[in-house]
């Protein structure tokens, strides 16, 4: 018996065909770290978030040996909101990265995670009074993001006799539109200027560190340049004024990963920095500001993105194909935005995870969400495909397991692949019970019955 | 002797025309012998694949759009069957990835390229040119960028109309009052995204360079020429070269200041007062490049020997008053040929 | 059964009509279709309707059923053709075949005879 394809027929539209012209994947991608992903569905079911182990720490340790070679003190901070999998945590954590958190929820997260409270970084616009007291506690990094806080946390210290290490957070001009001034102190109106002073006026707060964070999926190295630059001179301003030494800068994230912004024409892969560009641009920027060497400051980074999102991979199956009455092709799968939230803004990289022909369709990919806006990819060239085949997205390590809503269906597994090949379920995939657990119905609602 | 093969795309021959068939017509008339042109397609009907006489042989080619990566298995499996010596690209939109993968195909498949690095393709890039031209003295009409139409009507307020608007890749438009500016402002923006680039008028007469740098700040060639007469397209229809030393100078100056590696083509106005504005470098040959051919300069040949290795002697000399006339002609093409392409990949 | 009453009743048969037509084009296995005259198809999957000057493209399979159409075949036997000869079940061929029919159809490359 002969291999089936359905039969299919294109009319050829000058300025758009050529049949080598929009497809991106010339072989099936049929494995992950070795591991079959037929055998992962058969094992895990479909979907299925996949996180290769292997590919987590080499990124890292890329980008710490890219910052670390060209800066004499470099500490990363886990970006928990990124992907706060336990699983994937720890493995950032024994690689040596520290915990940056926005929430008590994440917080406690990282303390269970064994991270110790001096190695935890909290940010945020969102911290009670508990939460402060908890983060003063545990001698944590407390990085204020605006006056609210900064009174609150000065009412805390002088209760608590303890004396807090916090850094302010800062917003500033670097060319990048989005300006992000909804976070933390403004620069050039002298707002962060303004916060130094209250928290060196304070006894009991030591101004540890200058933190800021420019933006996300950042393509502009000079803005890292510029923004490293500010801060330093900011600490340089401090160190005259007071002859107080910043410990630490923190130029966040924000970071550019290989996925391809909707709109843009081209990959992503193809027009993002390296991380040896983006260490180079802030190094250089540090290195050069004016500082003495032996009083250089460490240099925080609290890289997510790109430092998780090429390890995730989601498996998803074909439900249905379908003509839509405009005669496009419309693949159903089984994964739609519920699971890939990073659809609404990335062009995702689909490799179909079995054998296929020459031939390709262009269609739109939904998923299976009765919602309108469950749009996958609205244009995509792939081979054909059947119902029950297998399709691999590329790239969704990042927010997708932190960001997945359990809406209509419930969230699936994700494994995660050792260095040695072994899978290992590390979340399993919820059932009606998880949400029912959470529920609870008053008594004359028991019933279906009419009361 | 060993025949050269030379890859080479911007086939689309057509009203408003790619390099690739002017290119292509050079390197027949230089003293590259025996060659073999190996043409790159991304249409089906781009006329060139059907230039036999020119062309030995076309292959499609992916899109820009598809990546890279693409772009390199597709050249790979074609340097299989036509052992590449050089390829030259001829289009601004895809010259990124081409740039991206030139040491790749040096290296990996032994095919070599010319083209500018990473840092001088960026510092031409519309949004950096008029910091470019200050730091080299280059005059730079006055541009603005802006992110959204109140920034841009802004800035038109305080220039006064008419002004250019310009994506920022492709496509330029005359506005003479805020609701065409404001109208071309949403059209660039959604065709080529944000910043949108205002850009003052220049009045004067539209003169063009066409050269070619050796990457080390050498200018190894250069031809100023003059419109004659401009299609609808805002193409040339007719151009004629030109005696002006302060315009060659400038465009040494531009050349020798990018380190420019590879064929450019500079845009200047110049004033009815003499003086000269930089408008665009494209970093590719123009389509007009064989008038540089015609008036003495064969810069697509000297191009291929630079990629080659050898050593080229700046060409100085050219003739002025030469002009080109372009024209257009329906080839005739039988069916099976475009069949042929459509369902093999090459032709 | 409620189909059966009244005002339900008499809007199916007004729509009888038109569903019957979608029918024939999808389902009668033994409706024949022709191709249009002079619809060239070469070996490699090329089509060519001169008649409107558009040119497609078809898969080996696609190329198949249009050979079959061309003897004279009825769908139940093509179905059946194809069936004997590859690794499908018949819900998803005849799926498969009910998309393609109905785009040769859109295309002008057959009329339903």
């Amino acid at each position: 018996m002969l291999p089936y394809e359905r039969p299919i027929i294109t009319r050829y539209n000058p300025g758009i065909t050529n049949k080598f012209g929009s497809k991106v994947d010339y072989f099936p991608f049929t494995q992950i770290d070795g591991v079959p992903v037929k055998r992962l569905i058969d094992a895990y079911g479909s979907p299925c978030f996949v996180l290769s182990e292997r590919t987590i720490r080499d990124t890292y340790r890329n980008a710490l040996r890219a910052f670390s070679t060209r800066y004499p003190k470099v500490q990363f901070a886990w970006s928990y909101k990124t992907n706060y999998l336990n699983a994937v945590c720890q493995v950032f954590h024994q690689e040596g990265a520290w915990a940056e958190v926005v929430s008590m929820f994440e917080y406690q997260k990282a303390i269970l995670n064994g991270v110790p409270g001096e190695q935890i970084l909290f940010n945020g616009p969102d911290k009670t009074a508990d939460d402060l007291r908890i983060a003063l506690q545990n001698n944590s990094l407390i990085h204020i993001d605006h006056f609210d806080e900064l009174y609150l946390l000065s009412e805390i210290v002088r209760d608590s006799g303890k004396k807090a290490r916090v850094a302010i957070r800062i917003n500033m001009d670097t060319g990048v539109y989005p300006q992000w001034d909804r976070f933390g102190f403004n620069y050039e109106n002298e707002t962060a200027w303004e916060a130094v002073q209250k928290i060196m006026g304070q006894s009991n707060m030591i101004l540890t560190g200058l933190h800021c964070h420019i933006g996300t999926y950042m393509l502009s190295t000079r803005a890292y340049h510029l923004a490293a630059t500010k801060l330093a001179q900011l600490a340089l301003r401090i160190k005259g004024q007071y002859g107080h030494r910043i410990a630490y800068i923190d130029i966040g994230g924000g970071f550019a990963s290989g996925n391809t912004l909707k709109g843009s024409y081209l990959q992503g892969s193809d027009v993002i920095p390296t991380m040896d560009d983006y260490a180079e641009a802030i190094s250089t920027a540090l290195l050069g500001s004016g500082i003495p060497t032996a009083e250089l400051p460490s240099l925080y980074l609290e890289a997510g993105r790109a430092l998780i999102d090429d390890a995730g991979y989601l498996l998803g199956s074909v439900l249905a194909i379908k003509r839509l009455s405009d005669g496009r092709r419309a693949t159903i799968m089984d994964f739609g935005v519920n699971l890939l939230f990073t659809s609404f803004w990335y062009d995702h990289r689909i490799t179909p995870a079995q054998e296929f022909s020459r031939h390709t369709e262009d269609m739109v990919v939904y998923g299976p969400l009765c919602m309108n806006i469950d749009v996958v990819r609205e244009n995509i060239s792939l081979p054909l495909l059947n119902r029950g085949d297998h399709v691999v997205v590329h790239r969704v390590g990042a927010y997708n397991m932190t960001q997945w809503m359990q809406f209509i269906s419930m969230r699936p597994n994700v494994v995660l692949i050792d260095l040695e090949g072994g899978v290992h379920l590390v979340r399993a995939r919820e059932t009606v019970d998880t949400l029912n657990q959470q529920e609870q119905t008053p008594a004359h609602l028991l019933s279906i019955s009419p009361v | 002797m060993k025949t050269l093969n030379i890859a080479l795309t911007g086939l689309n021959n057509i009203d408003s025309p790619g390099p690739g068939i002017p290119v292509a017509r050079a390197l027949r008339s230089g003293g590259l012998d025996p060659l073999r042109i190996i043409g790159l397609a991304y249409d089906n009907l781009e006329p060139g694949l059907y230039m036999h006489e020119l062309i030995d042989r076309s292959y499609q080619i992916p899109y820009p759009s598809a990546g890279s990566e693409a772009l390199f298995n597709r050249l790979k499996a074609i340097h299989e069957i036509e052992s590449i010596d050089v390829v030259i690209p001829n289009f601004d939109a895809e010259l990124h990835n081409f740039m991206r993968i030139s040491d790749r195909l040096r290296t990996e498949l032994g095919i070599q390229s010319f083209l500018p690095d990473h840092h001088s393709f960026e510092m031409r890039q519309k949004t950096a040119l008029a910091d470019w031209g200050e730091k080299l003295g280059i005059k730079v009409p006055a541009t603005r960028t802006a992110f959204s139409w109140s920034e841009a009507r802004q800035i038109a307020s305080e220039w006064g109309y008419p002004l250019m608007v310009k994506g920022k890749y492709y496509d330029a438009y005359m506005a003479y009052d805020a609701d065409q500016a404001a109208a071309y402002f949403y059209k660039l923006s959604a065709k080529w995204g944000l910043p949108v680039l205002l850009q003052q008028i220049v009045k004067g007469s539209e003169v063009n360079v066409t050269a070619l740098g050796d990457g080390s700040g050498a200018c190894i060639g250069a031809v100023p020429m003059r419109k004659m007469f401009i299609t609808d397209k805002g193409k040339a229809w007719a151009g004629i070269t030109l005696h002006d030393d302060r315009l060659l100078e400038i465009a040494r100056t531009a050349v020798a200041g990018s380190c420019w590696r590879g064929g450019c083509e500079l845009e200047f106005i110049k004033t009815p007062d003499d003086h000269y504005y930089l408008i665009e470098m494209n970093p590719r040959f123009p389509a007009w490049v064989y008038l540089a051919v015609g008036s003495g300069q064969n810069h697509p040949e000297a191009l291929v020997r630079l990629a080659l290795g050898e050593a080229v002697e700046p060409m100085t000399h050219y003739e002025i008053g030469k002009m080109f006339i372009r024209y257009s002609y329906d080839q005739i093409v039988d069916l099976k040929e475009y069949e042929h392409i459509n369902t093999h990949g090459w032709l | 059964m409620p189909l059966c009453q009244g005002i339900d009743f008499i809007i199916i048969n007004d729509i009888k009509p038109p569903i019957q037509i979608l029918l024939l084009g999808a389902r009668n296995e033994n409706e024949e279709m022709k191709v249009n005259k002079n619809i060239a198809i070469s070996e490699s999957g090329f089509i060519f309707n001169p008649g409107t000057g558009d040119s497609f493209s078809t898969n080996s399979i696609g190329q198949e059923v249009i050979s079959m159409l061309n003897e004279g075949k009825t769908r139940d036997e093509i179905t059946q053709g194809i069936l004997v000869r590859y690794e499908v079940e018949k819900g998803i061929l005849e799926k498969d075949l009910d998309d393609y029919f109905f785009m040769l159809g859109t295309y002008h490359i057959v009329q339903n005879g």
